[in-house]
């Protein structure tokens, strides 16, 4: 009987040891090796948002955070589409939607999933390409660690100003052989877009509702539809160059001194993204 | 797409096959043993279902839960025609709850409240269900002198009652003149 | 598709032959249920149907056990043809997730492949398959249990969960004890209390491949639990800890859980009574930290509430919040005597209930402390998540008419439960009378009326529903919910429905027409949501 006895304790005392204390801090200490200088991806986060959505503000405060250390190779999107970003009573009543934002919402049913959500170059982590705001820093960096350029975009604006007439012209450069159909979006942002916005986090600011706040790079249009054009197929070579100039005349209720053009480049079969850039309009 | 409708057309196959394979399945010599399956008594203390038997008399099995309309319309019909039943047929009624934690605590009060005197056990994670191949509750056995499984029935209207009596005086009535 | 014509076929050819041949012997024995749900979806802009391109769905299970001796074994085949609308589309496919062997003596069970089990309550874990909401987190592994003297029980296991067709990325291992007093200490056997008490022990482990977070690998929780029974009184209580355990659901914080379960009831013939309380701090518990929704759950946190069964008193239902939640419940269950007063010929039967459910006091910390929030053992919050009272008559006025009347009062928090901020606390009152006339022996007819009446969400519904049913085979439905008190008129809409049923000992028919709002349905706090339909159902179910 004792026998047994032991050999039970021997298994309660083996499983004890099947549990890992973490003690603070509970994060690895990241430091950004910056010494190697080539064209650097630059990679889209995609933050799907609405105004009447609570835990939002959090999420674009670590979207901004996460910007202001990678600025150089991160770019932001907000993505207004959903339950939570429908108008409604004021002051709630702006629409910070637009036809591309409920298109994409729809096309990745990311808010279907729920909001805050968002996508990194719409590559999977954790086998979703919908990621929760607590990853995306996670995510980030293993897209960012796997860097390697493969595609270069340059945005050249021209704006006329009496017209709000936009015209963007945008070069890209494969610089390293690919095969697949590769397309090119094109977008309209617009940052610090004042309007009210619901918050539940007390470090951000006012609670339940903060009547002047700030949203951040907001996708306003879409220059080329919302999935683009193609730009390359087949098997492309290495140098293999297209240009492509897009016109667009600016909502009037735009302001066109917060306005950037983005351009990114997917692969058709994954809709994951190889490049981004954003570039102001004047 | 159109090939997606045929994929019900085998189970639609199977209709007729189940419907004769339990053409008069009521054989009362039966060879459906009891599954053996740990369920517990209202103290909470552990059962086998093997042991589940009426001295030689029919057992009838009631898959039930507290939040079961049908089931506790069964039970409380055959509640008022229980004293004479067990005192024309000696039938014994197994009453097996497969209210899951959250509602087992409810289980003891509720019975006592309803007054019904069977014998009691849960089945808190349904072992014994999925053991007897119970699907939906109200799910009904009858049993045996031997506690062979030889009559079961789903769901449950008014008058089903009556064939579950009409079943037990048949094994009865084969007890006393076997073949 | 031929492929599953084929496997259905060979599934049955091999089943009839085997069951022809094992009933030659005595010993052996095969058993088997089948379910099959078939939808055919009509469009139906007025209640707003989702656009169902195959038109008709499918889900269809068969399970089949065969038992000899010591042995028993068993699998079932699941098909989902587009899983139902509602379901998760994840399913899609045909196969055979669930399988097992199990070997069976006096003093031990083994059970090889997958396996479904609970400790305790199951606050720490519970593995489970309801198919009308979609779950089915069975373990793959290796479990044993034996029973090393009378009294005591211990079971261990090892395994990964089902994740649809595939297996949840981590491993669980757990262990637990059960001890009973009175089987044990043979003086004991008669005393009139008896002492039922248990532990377990549960560990997950994930590799942790994040860049950012030092996740840990192994997590474990513990807890323990004790029942006490004396007489007609009754006490038990659970107690669960988990170490931290960072997570998608929780926010990634290192917070340690807990939860307490306590459940006291007094009972004697005619009356029934019991109180119960429960808390539960940060215990979401899965064997993937990011998973969402009903996959890869560890444990069953079931919300402390009375189970409604009418459709207007179920359709706000509690969906139980793993992050932390405090509830409180009290039912009475009274049988009133045959030949009394009030009680009048045939007596009469009242269940009086009450439950609340609030929110946890917590006090929020800053986010670079990764915990989260603060909060005490017994600090419970203001938000009402969910309340509901309920009074349930039921009374038989003669040999023929019996009833049921009951009243439901709800308060339900959609901000918290459903996830719309900023929307009102829906307070609802439901009544329903619920009327039987038994014609004969083998006739009857059940008249169900219901009403709810709400100023919020989507107004006051009426409804009527008439079954008449032929013992023991036949039965027939019609009904209507109309949601009357709309406010936007093009919504005042009329869900009509109709059904017959035939049943043949242990199979089951059932063709349904009609339209089906838009809802949720939830047992034990854990929800499905389903999209409005409309058009022809048929349902099959069998036992063999």
């Amino acid at each position: 009987m004792t026998n047994k006895i032991k050999i039970y304790l021997l298994i309660l005392q083996f499983l004890f040891t099947y549990c890992d204390k973490i003690e603070p801090p509970f994060t690895e200490n990241l430091s950004q090796d910056t010494s190697v200088v080539k064209i650097k991806r630059k990679i889209l986060l995609e933050d799907y948002t609405g105004h009447t959505c609570p835990n939002c503000p959090r999420a674009a405060e670590i979207a901004h955070n996460m910007q202001s250390v990678y600025g150089n190779s991160l770019i932001v999107m907000s993505v207004h589409a959903g339950y939570f970003a429908t108008p409604g009573n004021p002051p709630f009543n702006n629409d910070l939607r637009c036809a591309t934002s409920i298109e994409l919402d729809n096309f990745f049913g990311v808010s279907a999933v729920g909001n805050p959500n968002g996508m990194i170059n719409r590559v999977p982590y954790n086998n979703s390409k919908i990621i929760n705001p607590d990853l995306w820093l996670s995510a980030f960096i293993i897209q960012n660690n796997n860097d390697k350029s493969t595609i270069k975009i340059d945005i050249q604006n021209t704006y006329i100003l009496n017209e709000r007439k936009l015209l963007s012209n945008i070069q890209t450069e494969f610089l390293d052989e690919l095969t697949g159909t590769y397309m090119l979006a094109v977008y309209i942002i617009e940052d610090s877009i004042v309007s009210s916005q619901k918050n539940n986090d007390p470090d951000i600011g006012s609670v339940p509702v903060i009547i002047d706040y700030v949203h951040r790079n907001v996708l306003r249009a879409s220059i080329n539809s919302t999935f683009g054009d193609t730009i390359a197929n087949g098997n492309i070579n290495k140098g293999y160059y297209k240009e492509k100039t897009y016109s667009k005349t600016l909502n009037s209720n735009w302001n066109e001194n917060q306005c950037y053009v983005l351009a990114y480049i997917y692969d058709h079969s994954s809709y994951e993204i190889l490049q981004s850039e954003i570039k102001k309009i004047k | 797409m159109h090939s997606k409708k045929y994929a019900i057309f085998p189970f639609l196959l199977l209709i007729p096959f189940f419907l004769f394979a339990q053409q008069d399945k009521m054989n009362v010599s039966g060879n459906q043993a009891l599954p053996d399956v740990e369920i517990r008594n209202l103290d909470g203390v552990a059962f086998n279902t093997h042991n589940i038997s009426n001295n030689g008399a029919p057992v009838i099995i009631c898959f039930w839960a507290t939040y079961c309309k049908p089931c506790i319309k069964e039970l409380s019909i055959i509640s008022d025609l229980y004293d004479d039943w067990r005192q024309e047929t000696g039938v014994k009624i197994v009453a097996i709850s497969i209210d899951d934690s959250k509602t087992i605590a409810n289980v003891l009060p509720f019975v006592n409240g309803k007054g019904w005197e069977y014998e009691f056990y849960t089945d808190v994670n349904g072992d014994f269900k999925r053991a007897m191949n119970v699907n939906v509750i109200p799910h009904t056995f009858i049993l045996n002198s031997k506690s062979e499984i030889v009559w079961q029935h789903l769901s449950f209207a008014e008058g089903d009652e009556l064939k579950y009596i009409e079943i037990v005086r048949i094994l009865l009535k084969d007890k006393m003149n076997p073949k | 598709m031929l492929k599953y014509i084929f496997i259905c076929f060979t599934v049955i050819f091999y089943f009839s032959i085997f069951k022809i041949y094992a009933q030659q012997f005595n010993t052996s024995l095969i058993r088997g249920d089948f379910q099959s749900e078939i939808q055919y979806y009509f469009d139906d802009s007025i209640i707003g149907t989702p656009d169902i391109k195959e038109k008709a769905l499918m889900n269809a299970y068969l399970n089949i056990i065969y038992s000899n001796g010591h042995f028993n074994a068993g699998f079932r085949f699941e098909t989902y043809q587009g899983p139902l609308s509602g379901y998760d589309t994840r399913y899609k496919g045909s196969g055979i997730p669930y399988r097992f062997l199990t070997y069976t003596c006096s003093f031990m069970e083994l059970t090889v492949g997958n396996f479904y089990e609970q400790f305790g309550s199951g606050m720490l874990l519970r593995t489970y398959e309801d198919r009308n909401l979609g779950i089915d987190n069975s373990i793959d592994g290796v479990r044993i249990k034996t029973v090393p003297f009378k009294g005591i029980t211990l079971k261990g296991l090892w395994g990964t969960q089902r994740f649809f067709w595939n297996h949840g990325t981590g491993i669980i291992r757990a262990i637990d004890g059960e001890f009973s007093l009175n089987e044990v200490f043979s003086k004991f056997n008669e005393s009139k209390i008896k002492i039922l008490a248990g532990a377990s022990f549960v560990s997950k482990y994930q590799e942790d491949i994040d860049p950012v977070y030092i996740l840990p690998e192994n997590v474990a929780a513990m807890g323990g639990r004790l029942k006490l029974t004396y007489n007609k009184l009754s006490l038990s209580g659970e107690y669960a800890y988990k170490y931290n355990d960072p997570s998608v659901e929780n926010g990634f914080i290192y917070k340690p859980g807990q939860a307490l379960l306590i459940n006291t009831t007094y009972s004697r013939k005619g009356l029934g009574i019991i109180l119960a309380t429960k808390r539960t701090d940060n215990m979401s518990f899965r064997s993937d930290r990011n998973a969402l929704g009903n996959v890869l759950n560890i444990n069953y946190l079931p919300s402390l509430s009375k189970e409604q069964t009418y459709s207007f008193a179920s359709m706000y239902p509690i969906a139980t919040q793993a992050n932390g939640e405090a509830g409180i419940q009290g039912q009475i269950f009274y049988n009133i005597k045959k030949k009394s007063k009030i009680g009048g010929k045939y007596g009469a039967n009242v269940t009086l209930a009450y439950d609340r459910t609030n929110s946890i006091k917590i006090h929020k910390l800053p986010d670079s402390t990764f915990m989260g929030y603060e909060s005490g053992f017994f600090d419970i919050g203001k938000d009402v998540y969910f309340e509901a009272t309920t009074v349930e008559i039921s009374k038989k006025f003669s040999s023929t008419f019996s009833s049921i009347f009951s009243f439901v009062n709800i308060i339900y928090n959609q901000e918290v439960l459903l996830g719309h901020t900023g929307e009102p606390d829906i307070y609802a009152k439901v009544a329903v009378a619920d009327l039987t006339w038994r014609i004969d022996d083998k006739n009857t007819v059940k008249c169900e009326l219901q009403h709810l009446s709400t100023k919020q969400d989507k107004g006051n519904w009426a409804s009527a529903l008439v079954e008449y049913s032929i013992a023991p085979k036949w039965f027939f439905s019609a009904g209507d919910q109309f949601n009357y008190g709309n406010k936007l008129k093009d919504k005042k809409i009329h869900y009509y429905s109709a059904g017959v049923g035939f049943i043949y000992d242990a199979s089951r028919f059932m063709l349904t027409y009609g339209r089906n709002r838009e809802g949720r349905i939830c047992t034990g706090g854990v929800c499905r949501n389903i999209p409005a339909y409309s058009g022809f159902g048929l349902s099959i179910i069998s036992s063999f």
